[in-house]
């Protein structure tokens, strides 16, 4: 503290990176960690699409219910449970509110009860609907705390209740805890039977195509007897399925590769193979992550190791007199180290303070830089949350800010305090004018 | 002789000098990297729009599933409900003109494209003689072009011509890339696909000033075409509206959403109401979210190279102190101090930008990275902007680079500089 400009450039300098560095952390754990009401995303597998080629054409499409219950639905060993969603934002719904107040836009996912089993839904009322409900057809919806509280005084009072979308109305049938938009694969404000959404809309009703994608959560160490049998599949459906020549599965991806692969990695013509062999690591698809977690930390350490080569130059006599006192270099250095941790540490909590503020009060403006632009295939409602406490608290994050201090003291000071050491006892008394 | 104490003061301070040399290199190279597709982007973006979007409002028309209690079997033909729609919105107080809009319009999320064959007068090879075209679909006397307030290439309003199914109302650069001398009205447009479906020759009837199908499409032609009666249900998304002067577009959007339940006709109904100006911002909210990550990262760097510069001259104060002490003693003003402190930041700050700029531009060349901004030749030349030659993108991306180091750097040197040169020389020299 004798040299406050150092201090506070220096704590202020640390903060700065780690609270930028943590506001990213938050965001990617959203995506790729256990948070509501995703919690399996370590065993979480995404069949987004079906290839078919003839001798003159190739189509892509989503997946048909047919195919799911034919082929994936109780049929893959591999697999504990299946369930399928509609691939894409529904198509603006609005509610209307006869007349109390201002129709208002709501995302609507058409889904089946087993998405329900699959993700850990809070119900505040209520429950999701049946399948029995499902199967005859009814029109349904579970919504949203937060689409309850605009309708009705109490989530119980929603339930039973009927809601106008799109001048159709559906009965409640339960009130759920609204997650978080950074999760799309399961944010959404309600959620009905696709039945409504597609069937009864006499869209495709095909074996194979369709609307939707299957979510798979794999048994422990099945991933390669899931990637096995798939291939088992398309081999079954193009020896017995003669008016298509070549049908395959293009894309089976854990949710990490469905987060990070970012839609830019894309099967070629060897999709059979790519689904066996070529599918992309984590360190390849988190190497543009890592280079630039490296370029974040790299700008900071080289401006805390100037402000320490200047001080080293500053202290250097009072070093020359430790030593000549009995110190030696490794008790000099581990005393400059551990004052420059405690240093970071100061600078690595107050940056973490920073950015739970700025999470707080500027959540959504924080998804402006996010590079994962995965999730925003549809415009959320503005009521819309994004970070969440589980998210901002999660002890990882405490553990990342451990290690980028820890990171950042050790590229920053060590190359300079061990300069200072290297120098003989006598030059450092010297440098005393 | 400033010169010589800023050299001389670099080198007896060179472990800071060159760990500031080196940040400032890797923040050049970050800051083309950024600042190329920012500024290039923000510049297509900049291109202005031929019509007055403000008053505008875009209204989507909707059709009851046949599982709602409204639904009727036996309702009037699309074609019907959309003018009576049309008509309703018409009769609102505040409305001053109303019109059908397709999909494909502007501020559409989805597009459809057309290659139209160029003028052989530009001589262009076999690869460039296309032209790529956003086709636009619109009702015929429905007052389109009235309603978005299109103009003419002289700035006058733009005047629906008779139009068949079978004929184009194009923008000044198409009509120029097929034409280069002649008039084009009533002339032919030819695609630039031999084997495309609508190879036959189509007659221009109308042209249009210059604008972009959507923000962010920069100088890429439209043409129109008119959508008959029997496609109606197919093409048209919805219904544009032009507010009168004065009228609150929100406030006007707003009251509409309490009241919107009564515009329906058939099995028709009228939604989700939007500023043209919003559904702008929202068809182009991905772009301008990679432009705003792109600013945020640039400011990161920048903020570092602010507090770099401040820490590196504020660490050395007390050493420079005693030598502003000596060099006031002899006559020198705390301005020439400033002067020199200043001039030695900044040194640094251009050497390490001409070592960083050079590194970026060789890695460009050995790397053949391909630019990612390249048009259509011929709209090159016949609507040039500062990115198309290299020579002038290298150098306008390079300065806007220096500058925004050099603001970084007198930012972070400015305090530092000051402290220094108000020192007493009296207290200096007896520190000394």
């Amino acid at each position: 503290m004798k040299t406050p400009g150092f201090t506070l450039l220096y704590i202020g300098g640390v903060a700065f990176t780690i609270a930028f560095t943590i506001i990213y952390g938050i965001i990617l754990y959203g995506q790729l960690g256990p948070v509501y009401p995703e919690y399996d995303r370590n065993s979480t597998y995404y069949i987004n699409q079906l290839v078919f080629k003839t001798d003159n054409m190739t189509m892509t499409t989503n997946l048909g219910q047919p195919f799911i219950d034919e082929f994936l639905r109780d049929s893959l060993k591999s697999v504990e449970k299946v369930t399928a969603i509609v691939t894409y934002y529904s198509d603006y719904p609005m509610v209307q509110t006869e007349g109390r107040g201002p129709e208002f836009h709501i995302e609507m996912r058409a889904t089946e009860p087993s998405y329900f089993d699959f993700y850990k839904f809070d119900f505040l009322a209520g429950k999701p609907f049946s399948q029995e409900e499902f199967e005859a057809k009814d029109l349904v919806v579970a919504i949203s705390d937060k689409v309850a509280s605009k309708l009705f005084a109490t989530v119980e009072e929603a339930v039973g209740q009927h809601i106008s979308i799109d001048h159709v109305k559906y009965r409640i049938t339960g009130v759920f805890r609204e997650g978080s938009a950074l999760c799309p694969d399961s944010y959404g404000e309600a959620f009905s039977p696709y039945y409504d959404r597609i069937i009864n809309r006499g869209e495709w009703t095909d074996r194979y195509k369709g609307g939707l994608r299957a979510i798979l959560k794999v048994k422990p160490g099945q991933e390669e007897l899931l990637k096995k049998e798939l291939r088992e599949i398309c081999q079954r459906i193009n020896a017995v399925d003669t008016t298509i020549s070549r049908f395959y599965i293009p894309k089976t991806v854990s949710h990490m590769e469905h987060v990070l692969g970012n839609g830019e990695y894309r099967a070629g013509d060897d999709e059979m193979e790519y689904l066996v062999t070529k599918s992309p690591n984590i360190f390849q698809l988190g190497r543009p992550f890592i280079i630039a977690l490296l370029v974040i930390l790299i700008i900071p350490a080289l401006n805390i190791s100037g402000l320490i080569g200047a001080r080293m130059d500053r202290i250097r006599a009072d070093l020359g007199i430790r030593r000549c006192f009995g110190a030696t270099k490794a008790n000099l250095l581990r005393m400059v180290m551990t004052e420059n941790l405690i240093l970071t540490l100061a600078g690595g909590i107050l940056g973490l303070v920073a950015a739970w503020l700025i999470a707080a009060f500027a959540g959504s403006l924080l998804l402006q830089i996010t590079p994962l632009d995965y999730s925003f295939n549809g415009s959320f409602s503005k009521s819309a949350s994004f970070l969440t406490g589980e998210m901002a608290f999660a002890p990882v994050l405490f553990l990342t800010v451990l290690v980028l201090c820890l990171a950042l003291n050790l590229l920053s000071a060590w190359i300079p305090a061990m300069s200072a050491m290297r120098r003989q006892i006598t030059d450092s008394l010297n440098s005393k004018k | 002789m400033t010169m010589k104490l800023i050299v001389k003061s670099i080198f007896a301070h060179r472990a800071q000098s060159a760990a500031l040399f080196v940040e400032i290199m890797i923040v050049t190279v970050i800051g083309w990297i950024v600042l190329e597709p920012v500024a290039i982007e923000t510049s297509i973006a900049l291109i202005p729009s031929n019509y007055d979007y403000d008053r505008l409002v875009s209204i989507k028309i909707n059709t009851l599933g046949k599982s709602s209690e409204k639904y009727d079997p036996e309702a009037c033909s699309d074609k019907d409900a959309f003018y009576r729609l049309l008509d309703m919105i018409r009769s609102h107080p505040e409305v001053e003109r109303a019109t059908l809009s397709a999909y494909q319009s502007f501020e559409s999320g989805s597009r459809a494209m057309s290659g139209f064959l160029t003028d052989s007068a530009y001589n262009l090879d076999a690869d460039n003689n296309g032209i790529g075209t956003n086709m636009i679909q619109y009702v015929p006397s429905t007052d389109y072009f009235a309603t978005y307030g299109i103009k003419t290439p002289d700035g006058k309003p733009f005047k629906e011509p008779v139009a068949t199914e079978n004929s184009f109302i194009v923008s000044e650069t198409l009509a120029k890339a097929r034409y280069a001398k002649e008039n084009p009205i009533g002339r032919n447009l030819y695609s630039y696909d031999p084997t495309a479906d609508d190879e036959h020759p189509t007659p221009i009837v109308g042209i249009i000033a210059d604008t972009p199908y959507r923000k962010g499409e920069g100088r890429i032609p439209v043409a129109f075409r008119i959508i008959t009666e029997e496609m109606l249900g197919w093409y048209v998304e919805g219904l544009t509206v032009r507010l009168k002067e004065g009228v609150n577009p929100r406030v006007f959007v707003d009251n509409l959403l309490n009241d919107i339940d009564h515009y329906r006709a058939g099995n028709k109904y009228l939604t989700h109401p939007i500023l043209l100006s919003d559904k702008r911002k929202e068809v182009s909210a991905d772009t301008d979210r990679q432009l705003t990550q792109k600013w945020i990262i640039l400011a990161f760097f920048l903020v570092n190279v602010v507090l770099g510069v401040a820490g590196t001259f504020y660490i050395q104060c007390r050493t420079r102190t005693a030598d502003s002490g000596v060099m006031r003693a002899f006559g020198a003003t705390g301005s020439d101090i400033r002067r020199s402190i200043i001039g030695e930041a900044c040194s640094i700050v251009t050497t390490a930008w001409l070592a960083g700029s050079l590194l970026y531009i060789a890695y460009l060349h050995i790397a053949s990275v391909e630019f990612e901004y390249d048009t259509m030749r011929i709209v090159e030349i016949l609507n040039p902007m500062w990115y198309d030659a290299e020579w002038s993108r290298l150098s306008i991306i390079g300065g806007l680079v220096l500058i925004l180091l050099i603001i970084a750097t007198l930012l972070g040197v400015w305090l530092p500089a000051r402290k220094i040169s108000s020192v007493n020389p009296v207290d200096a020299l007896r520190d000394e």
